[in-house]
């Protein structure tokens, strides 16, 4: 009945026998014991349990982690860097862009990749819009916006320091 | 400004009630029932019980026969309404509880729970507050001999009322009816239960508001003495109220971690919590208002429906008492009267979320202002300039309570002026010539916070008391520790907890630790963490406790210093002479005296450095603001999309400027969700008409306004530090404002908006009915 | 909210995908992105046999161009690949911007063109557009390989002409003829929530400034996408003005039969769908010919 599956994991293999019907998100939580990859509605609309995988954001409690068979997986515990914080985890922090915390994860991985992608990402709309999939009931999302925005900045300032 | 608490959630390392385990822990699911009235035939769950990885099967005829019923701790006369932790014989709301599966997964529990077999036997059922006030309507409660579908009704009257309607130059008089909602926190509710069998203890994680509220209600439900229990609270991913209720759920998690020796853990699934998690807000409200010609309201009544659901849950029908009281807003009417009726449903139970029930009477007051303006011709931001009581008049005895302090028309004419300040009048008339539909509205609210006095609790009927009690220790290497019986849910308290202490004592905020949620170790909270309470009670808890212990501390440093301790100064946890810091001591130094070397103590001074101590707030404290909304509305599509939105408030003295901000901001998107999206429909029977977030829309980034927000201070006179209380104030004003901006901007049609939430269909079909009335 | 057991297949080829449907056709489900399909296992409204996983199935996730202008999309192309593959935009961006009104881009990222096509939702972008751009399903079942026009496949909510034990392989389009002007509408109530009504429009003005082309599709305004075969008759030959688009937006509202919902009433739903029919057909105007650059 289980299928042996693995995967990396922010950097780490992790193996382990699962039945088929067993999701991502509870993989990672209870197999990986990854607590940080939060279930907040598990029929892919609130976007807590959003993880990058190969990359790119998908929604944890919408695939099988049979699925992830052989992927690279990045989780909220994959951000932080040796010296600290991830410059977007510092912004999320300076501009109070979390209350409770629990949508938190999904919103730094969708902006991860949302920063990666345009990194000349500066209009409020278009943040705005590239972060509604992600739900958070406590912020009201102004300061998750400016969070964002000034993540962007920062890394693109990072980019022309290492180019330079 | 940095939260002690963030670096542990933005990587992930937050426990949230989902995240706990204990060895040999198993997995409970609930099944519930799928109709809204229903007596229960037998129940087989032979299959279900026999299943691999099963460990139990409890239903309603499992429970012990002297359990007790869930209880209602606000009793404001009114019939009792008793519901158990697994529904007994009847069912009355889809959704309530009948059976709890546990198994060694929440998969194999939901396997067994499909194989649990049901004999139902359908009831005549009410969805509505109108079916259920029908001469002919089935009855909610047949069984205990109702007469009616009403569990209770509260009437007050100040002044004369009758006679103002009678001499009033105009009257107005409004139908309104406000949805169901619901808190909605993006973490669902969870239990984890573990019961030690050898000394009969019972240890119960819960995501929880309330801590020793839950535990004494548990402990009472359960005949078990209360140091029994312990109850555990662990991060919370909001609670909104929700969270302020003791629910079925977590009396059943701790009878089933009896039953099967284990450790049982539950975890709401977000399908589920849509109906197992309190609703709340439902009301119809009639409300007249009577004026003189030159603009001056006299009087106001209201009447009242509450559409409770199936039964008065934690706290009563305390939401809709507090929406009938607080019938006057801010404005000197003299004579107003409300009749309030409680009436029960075949639906989820109705309860708290964020606001209670002021939202609700700050739409409906709100709303009939404008409509009097209209009346009058008048500019609504006028109409309420004058009507509003002069800070020369404060206090004063509302329908209840007596408002405090501060300048209301101050606060309203610094909105008026952001407003122009940001171009607002005359761009709404450019925009407007150019066709498109451009609306502005007002909305002036105030908050009942700092609950609450005690005495003036418990005379109404509250089994709760409204004090906080604070504890302090500066341990003997210097760092301090605070208990506190509040609940960290994301508001930020621990932090604004911190600052005062810090403040206070006269040590450096990282040198403190706050510790709350696990009622073996914090002192007994009141009213557990709700009421906007947080900062102003719990913080002037906070402030006495650490001044007690400053002061024991100055005493210990001046014998040390050999100076007076009323020349001494404490920051960053150094003591020092004022005006020399060369003769100082640590806080270190100090405690190592209290509790190591006493040969360092002055003369009779007792050792430790410690200190509980408990604050009553003699009254309550009343934030208040404005709020402006600026809307624009696609009138072919009924879409409606925010321009800007104002918000000029009062909350005191302001502890931590970015946690007030951001506590506005997240309750305005609440209300900007009453008035657009939320709602929790049902049919005539009862049968809820939504599931899912496919039915239930939270606001997303993308619709939500950027607000323009400015603070005004007026320190409570109440409450040591002045502070006022912040947490629901955002949900209050915004809902009208909203609502009024959308009916501003459809002016050219004349339609009266009385109904929330606004969608765009109901746009379009005010719009059609105005057509065919012009036409 | 956790799936129910079952089995799981993971075939290699498109020949595996259809030899294990043809051991269990009724009791199989196919799982493409999994954005509709895994919601209603978590829910325990899909309950089947067997899951049939195509992710890791060779020949289905290719974008093709020929030389006519025809473009080929395998089933398995995911949904964001077309709002980011420069050349398909650059052809079809009826399509990319169809795309973009998907819900989210991690819904995106996941979710497939066949599996949207195929689970034939009412209130999808997808089915809409590729009616709109008259595409050609291809499916294959045991025997043969068939060819269903778009016009022909919705058949109803949540139904599509895939018979038991087929697959769909891919849809082809024809590139419009050069300097057709497109856009698409859609009005949810909050963003990337479903659509209550939608339209995708295609439109070229010829050179005498009459229109030469124009097709519309709607959603969300009853159980399939709807397509006005009406419309050449009413545009072709006509001047692109406004009131011209406005008359259209008024008799496909009045032809269209929605439903009520709780978000909705059917009668809105057929105001709006004439409202954005309008405005697409409009903004399509103003994108023919290289007017507007797209």
């Amino acid at each position: 009945m289980t299928r042996r599956v693995s995967m990396t994991v922010n950097g780490r293999p992790v193996e382990a026998d699962v039945e088929p019907r067993r999701l991502l998100a509870d993989f990672l939580r209870e197999d990986a014991h990854l607590y940080g990859t939060h279930l907040g509605c598990e029929h892919g609309v609130c976007g807590a349990c959003t993880i990058l995988l190969d990359g790119e954001p998908v929604r944890s409690c919408l695939m099988l982690a049979v699925q992830a068979d052989g992927a690279e997986l990045t989780t909220v515990e994959g951000l932080a860097r040796a010296d600290g914080l991830h410059p977007l985890q510092e912004a999320f922090r300076e501009h109070h862009a979390l209350q409770c915390g629990f949508c938190t994860p999904g919103f730094l991985l969708t902006s991860l990749y949302l920063i990666r992608e345009q990194p000349d990402l500066d209009d409020e709309d278009e943040i705005r819009e590239a972060l509604s999939g992600n739900l958070c009931r406590c912020t009201g999302y102004q300061n998750i916006v400016d969070a964002v925005r000034d993540a962007a900045g920062r890394l693109r300032q990072e980019s022309q320091t290492t180019k330079g | 400004m940095r939260r002690r608490e963030d670096a542990e959630l933005l990587t992930g390392k937050g426990r949230f009630i989902g995240d706990l385990s204990r060895p040999g822990m198993a997995h409970a699911v609930f099944l519930r029932s799928p109709f809204p009235h229903a007596r229960i035939g037998s129940i087989d769950a032979d299959r279900a019980r026999a299943m691999p990885g099963v460990h139990a099967v409890l239903t309603g005829a499992d429970l012990p026969p002297d359990l007790g019923a869930q209880p209602n701790t606000h009793l404001f006369g009114e019939r009792e309404t008793p519901y158990y932790a697994l529904a007994r014989e009847r069912v009355r709301y889809a959704g309530e509880p009948v059976a709890v599966i546990v198994a060694d997964s929440a998969y194999l529990a939901e396997d067994a729970r499909a194989q649990i077999v049901v004999d139902w036997d359908p009831l005549p059922s009410v969805g509505s507050v109108e079916r259920a006030l029908a001469d002919d309507a089935p009855l909610v409660y047949d069984d205990l001999d109702w007469p009616d579908n009403v569990a209770a009704t509260f009437e007050q009257e100040m002044g004369d009322v009758d006679r103002a309607f009678d001499e009033a130059d105009v009257v107005v008089t409004e139908r309104y009816r406000i949805q169901r909602q619901f808190a909605c926190s993006l973490e669902t509710r969870g239990v984890l239960a573990e019961w030690d069998a050898n000394v009969d203890e019972l240890t119960l994680w819960t995501s929880s508001q309330i801590v020793h509220i839950a535990r004494d209600l548990l402990a009472a439900v359960l005949g078990l003495p209360e140091h029994r229990i312990r109850v555990l609270v662990p991060r919370l991913g909001g609670g909104f109220g929700a969270k302020f209720h003791f629910y079925p759920e977590e009396t059943a998690v701790a009878l089933a971690a009896r039953a099967t020796g284990r450790p049982v853990r539950w975890v709401e699934d977000r399908m589920e919590s849509f109906l197992a998690t309190v609703h709340a807000r439902e009301q119809r409200v009639e409300l007249s208002m009577a004026a003189r010609e030159d603009g001056t309201i006299t009087a106001v009544k209201g009447d009242l429906m509450g559409d409770m659901g199936a039964a008065l849950h934690t706290v009563g029908y305390g939401p809709l008492w507090l929406t009938a009281v607080m019938i006057t807003n801010v404005y000197e009417i003299p004579n107003a009267r409300v009749r309030a009726r409680a009436v029960v449903t075949n639906k989820t139970p109705l309860g708290s979320f964020r606001g209670w029930g002021q939202p609700q009477a700050n739409f409906v007051v709100e709303r009939t202002v404008d409509r009097l303006a209209r009346e009058l011709g008048r500019d609504r931001a006028e109409l309420r300039r004058q009507n509003l009581i002069p800070p020369e008049r404060l206090p004063r005895k509302s329908l209840h309570h007596t408002l405090d302090s501060g300048d209301y028309p101050a606060c309203l004419d610094r909105a008026v002026a952001l407003l122009s300040e940001r171009g607002w009048p005359d761009r709404q008339g450019e925009l407007r010539d150019q066709g498109r539909h451009v609306g502005i509205g007002i909305s002036f609210y105030t908050e009942n916070s700092a609950l609450g006095p005690s005495r003036m609790l418990n005379e109404g009927g509250v089994q709760q008391g409204g004090y906080d009690i604070a504890r302090m220790r500066v341990e003997p290497g210097g760092e301090v520790t605070l208990y506190t019986g509040l609940c960290e849910m994301g508001q930020g308290l621990t932090n604004a907890l911190t600052q005062v202490c810090a403040d206070n004592v006269g040590v450096h905020p990282d040198q403190i630790t706050v510790v709350t949620g696990d009622s073996s170790q914090v002192p007994y909270t009141g009213y557990g963490t709700g009421a906007s309470r947080g900062a102003a009670v719990g913080g002037a808890a906070v402030m006495k406790a650490s001044r007690t212990v400053r002061e024991k501390v100055l005493r210990i440093a001046g014998h040390m210093l050999e100076a007076n301790p009323d020349d001494l100064e404490a920051e960053d946890g150094t003591i020092f002479v004022r005006g020399t810091r060369a003769r100082s001591v640590t806080m270190a130094d100090v405690g190592r005296a209290a509790y190591i070397r006493a040969i360092e103590l002055p003369e009779g001074e007792d050792p430790g450095l410690e200190a509980i101590e408990a604050f009553d707030p003699p009254q309550f404290a009343w934030p208040y603001g404005a709020n402006i909304a600026v809307v624009e509305v696609d009138v072919e599509t009924g879409v409606v999309s925010f321009l800007d939105y104002i918000y000029v408030h009062d909350c005191g003295t302001i502890v931590n400027p970015t946690i007030v901000e951001g506590q506005i901001q997240g309750a305005v998107a609440q209300g900007i969700g009453a008035a657009l999206f939320e709602s929790l429909p049902y049919d005539d029977e009862g049968q809820p008409l939504f599931g899912s977030f496919m039915e239930y829309l939270l606001p997303t980034a993308a619709e939500l306004p950027r607000l323009a927000m400015e603070h005004q201070h007026t320190p409570s006179p109440n409450i040591p530090g002045g502070m006022k209380g912040v947490g629901e104030a955002g949900t209050i004003g915004s809902p009208a404002a909203v609502v009024a901006a959308i009916e501003d901007a459809l002016s050219p049609y004349g339609v009266r908006i009385n109904e929330t939430p606004v969608t765009p269909s109901a746009i379009l079909s005010m719009i059609a009915e105005r057509e065919v009335t012009a036409a | 909210m956790k799936p129910p057991p079952f089995d799981y297949a993971t075939p290699r080829s498109v020949d595996e995908v259809v030899e294990v449907l043809r051991e269990a056709p009724d009791e199989s489900s196919l799982l493409a992105g999994g954005q509709s399909l895994m919601p209603l296992l978590n829910m325990r409204m899909a309950q089947p046999r067997v899951v049939v996983d195509l992710n890791r199935a060779e020949g289905l996730g290719a974008i093709e161009l020929t030389g006519e202008g025809r473009v080929r999309i395998g089933s398995m192309v995911r949904q964001r690949r077309l709002e980011t593959d420069q050349e398909l935009r650059d052809r079809l961006p009826l399509l990319t911007e169809a795309a973009r009104h998907i819900a989210h881009v991690p819904i995106r990222m996941r979710g497939t063109v066949g599996g949207s096509l195929a689970h034939a939702d009412p209130a999808a972008e997808l089915p809409a557009a590729v009616c709109a751009l008259e595409g050609r399903l291809l499916v294959r079942g045991t025997e043969v390989e068939r060819t269903i026009p778009a016009g022909d496949f919705f058949l109803g909510a949540l139904t599509s002409a895939i018979g038991p034990g087929e697959l769909l392989v891919a849809v082809a389009i024809d590139t419009p003829p050069k300097g057709t002007g497109w856009a698409f509408h859609e009005v949810a109530r909050t963003h990337g929530a479903f659509a209550l009504a939608g339209a995708a429009a295609l439109l070229h003005v010829g050179e005498d400034g009459g229109i030469d082309l124009a097709r519309l599709a709607l959603l969300g305004v009853g159980s399939v996408p709807y397509v006005p075969d009406w419309l050449g008759e009413m545009a072709v030959g006509e001047a692109p003005d406004e009131s011209l688009f406005r008359r259209i937006g008024e008799r496909a509202g009045d032809e269209v039969a929605p439903f009520d919902d709780v978000h909705a009433s059917a009668d809105y739903r057929r105001r709006v769908a004439g409202v954005l029919s309008a405005r697409a057909l409009a903004e399509a105007a103003g994108r023919s010919n290289g007017r507007a650059s797209g």
